[in-house]
């Protein structure tokens, strides 16, 4: 659906986007994961043809020309920025752009009665957009790109600056957009994010994707194993313990308060080993490695640093 | 097209939201500076339908003097009140009378008819209304003419003319009776003469000869009824004047708000983002321009004589401050920055443009400075349709150079909003 071959641009002497191919396949919820600055909203600002890139092809539909009018009425953006009329009411803003999509008439009134509902803002449509919360100017932001029932959907930095429970709302709404079958493309710094709706992640730094793949084979990949940490009803023998824990690496065990700690490919397994062994266990937390780690694998970075 | 109207119409509408600021800046502000300037200089113009009011000092005192005093006071141009020297200059320096005439000891018979002298006449004008003392001059001119017709058709005035004109020359005794007889006789038959309707017409060669006088009179008569009828066009400038500037701002704001971003992702072409923007800022002008000027027809009597002329005039305007809006639009990165850079602009384009001062008190360097601004063309057009009359050819100077203004302000604006967007 969408496809971008060795796209680069550079403003002066820094170079925003470098090299970047990837592939957005029909129905898939793509994301583009990473730190402020990594160039994720200039790739995104080309591909709806907002910025030329120096080299490279984008490709949206089969048509390489983003600003052409026919790709453009199949996506629909939200942009980082809030891009809505504030003394406009809300209602105002999506018959506005509904219209410049071609919508008209009887169409356009249910199209806005249909957004309205999923954004749960029926009841605010008459007021102006300066008098919503944040989570709400967010909610109408992507209730604008959604207007004209695109069949691509770029959503750039969809929840950045809003409270959790807006957040979640709107995630909850890209999950549902995701289960009609949309192609979604989706820039975030937010790993949680990423890991909860995406089917494939590239990992940008500094202009480039540094790996890109489906979210488990990226954690198989590139962050290490499960960790572990278990505490144990009563003491135990430390032959005893770590002889059951043959599967696990780095093992730890601290008798005098019968604390465990190890890495394994298959904690359940590590589990099973332990209770076989007769190790009654008290409390136990298992930490999957996450985008956060593979990041940190990558760059040596934090992904908020 | 539609496209350009849901453009236009979302600019206007958000125009409208800010109602106090559109009220104040588009209406309130340019109907206060049309009224205050108007007020200012409402004792400059005098309304023509009434006669210049003066001081008659008459110092001869001559049967001469008196009836060249009451031809002047007849003409109905001028309303003459008698008045000693001294109480003539305090009339004029209070402002009682716009200036004074001042018939000398030596006025006795026509003056300046046969002895090349000067008129024994003398004016003083308060020197807020030296503009009006040629028009004064003028009647003065008509009386002496009407004044001569008189004497050389009435027979016993003829006789003390020719009395007084052999006394001025001195030549009283020289003349016989025979060459007294020859020129009394040659007199009557030019006063009959002049005094007689032309062959196949009903006025007098003398009349004619008037009525070349008259014209200048008349002519300098085209000029305003009021001072509102020059102060409404400034105005109506000044309303332009904000009006310019508030959408350059909103333009800018579009892309700082992040608005422009959605609309240049929509599948309309970019041209028809500003020319939406254009639209909006055109219906506006055109609006505040009818407004004040319905306003001070009903409220100031500023006439709307000529509404050929203002169909020309309106639109020209409006489309010459839209090519100035986008032109202002570029001329910084922020609102902010925009909104000082257009007002420093325009205020400057208003002094040497005759924004501030009607054109009529600039001096001549600033005047032909003011070529350069469209303030002063859209004055001219304006006045062209509301007192000077204008004829479609006459229109169509004005009106031209300000299209051209706009459509260059035009052009450069939109190339470097299309340079800066397509970076």
């Amino acid at each position: 659906m969408i496809r971008v071959t060795h796209l680069r641009k550079t403003y002066g002497s820094v170079t925003a986007v470098d090299d970047l191919s990837f592939e957005v396949r029909p129905n898939e919820t793509f994301g583009l994961l990473g730190p402020n600055g990594a160039g994720k909203t200039t790739t995104m600002h080309m591909l709806v043809g907002l910025l030329r890139p120096d080299s490279g092809e984008i490709s949206i539909g089969g048509i390489t020309d983003p600003t052409r009018p026919e790709v453009r009425r199949i996506m629909g953006i939200a942009p980082q920025v809030l891009s809505l009329y504030d003394d406009m009411t809300v209602r105002e803003n999506l018959m506005f752009f509904g219209r410049l999509y071609g919508m008209h008439g009887r169409r356009l009134r249910g199209r806005v009665k249909a957004v309205l509902e999923r954004g749960a803002l029926t009841e605010r449509a008459g007021s102006l957009v300066k008098t919503l919360s944040g989570g709400m100017q967010r909610r109408l932001q992507l209730a604008c790109a959604l207007l004209h029932e695109p069949q691509v959907l770029l959503l750039d930095e969809p929840t950045v600056g809003i409270d959790p429970q807006a957040r979640h709302h709107i995630l909850k709404d890209i999950e549902d957009l995701k289960r009609q079958g949309r192609t979604i493309l989706l820039t975030t710094h937010y790993m949680e994010e990423a890991q909860q709706l995406c089917d494939r992640i590239a990992i940008m730094d500094q202009g480039r994707i540094l790996v890109m793949d489906s979210l488990e084979n990226l954690i198989q990949s590139h962050a290490g194993k499960v960790l572990v940490r278990a505490e144990l009803e009563e003491p135990a023998p430390a032959e005893t313990v770590l002889h059951s824990l043959a599967c696990a690496s780095g093992s730890e065990w601290r008798a005098d308060n019968g604390r465990l700690r190890f890495e394994t490919d298959e904690p359940l397994e590590a589990i099973r080993q332990l209770n076989a062994a007769g190790l009654a266990i008290r409390r136990i937390s298992i930490d999957r490695p996450s985008l956060e780690t593979v990041f940190l694998e990558l760059t040596g970075r934090s992904l908020r640093d | 097209m539609r496209t350009l109207f849901y453009i236009a119409g979302k600019d206007l509408l958000l125009h409208w939201r800010d109602r106090l600021g559109f009220f104040w800046w588009m209406l309130g502000f340019p109907l206060l500076i049309a009224v205050l300037i108007g007020l200012i200089f409402s004792g400059v113009l005098e309304d023509p339908t009434q006669p210049l009011r003066v001081a008659l000092v008459d110092e001869a005192g001559t049967p001469e003097s008196q009836l060249f005093a009451q031809i002047l006071q007849e003409s109905g141009s001028v309303a003459t009140r008698p008045m000693s020297a001294g109480e003539a200059r305090d009339a004029v320096r209070t402002g009682g009378a716009l200036g004074l005439v001042i018939l000398k000891k030596e006025f006795r018979i026509t003056p300046a008819v046969f002895s090349n002298q000067r008129m024994p006449v003398a004016i003083a004008m308060d020197p807020r209304h030296q503009a009006e003392s040629h028009y004064l001059k003028a009647a003065l001119n008509q009386a002496a003419i009407e004044m001569l017709r008189r004497q050389w058709f009435d027979p016993a005035q003829r006789s003390r003319f020719i009395d007084a004109l052999l006394a001025d020359t001195g030549r009283q005794g020289e003349m016989s009776a025979l060459e007294r007889k020859a020129i009394e006789g040659t007199l009557g038959v030019l006063g009959s003469f002049f005094d007689a309707p032309a062959s196949g017409g009903k006025r007098s060669p003398l009349d004619a000869l008037s009525n070349v006088e008259v014209v200048p009179v008349d002519a300098q008569r085209i000029q305003p009824h009021s001072a509102f009828e020059i102060c409404f066009p400034i105005g109506i400038m000044w309303g332009l004047i904000a009006l310019a500037a508030e959408f350059a701002q909103a333009i800018v704001k579009e892309r700082d708000a992040g608005t422009l971003l959605r609309l240049r992702v929509a599948p309309i072409a970019r041209w028809q983002i500003l020319a939406g923007s254009g639209l909006a800022c055109f219906a506006a002008a055109v609006g505040v321009t009818l407004m004040l000027l319905i306003f001070g027809h009903f409220a100031f009597g500023v006439r709307l004589q000529n509404p050929v002329g203002l169909g020309l005039a309106i639109p020209a305007i409006g489309l010459c401050f839209v090519g100035l809006t986008m032109l202002l639009s570029v001329l910084g990165n922020t609102e902010s920055s925009v909104g000082g850079a257009a007002w420093a602009t325009l205020l400057i384009m208003s002094m040497v443009g005759g924004g501030m001062v009607p054109q009529i008190f600039l001096p001549s360097w600033m005047d032909l400075a003011g070529n350069l601004s469209p303030v002063k063309w859209s004055i001219r057009a304006l006045e062209g349709g509301i007192w000077r009359d204008f004829t479609v050819g006459e229109m169509a100077v004005p009106c031209g150079i300000l299209l051209g203004m706009g459509l260059v302000c035009g052009l450069v604006g939109v190339a470097i909003h299309q340079r800066r967007a397509s970076c």
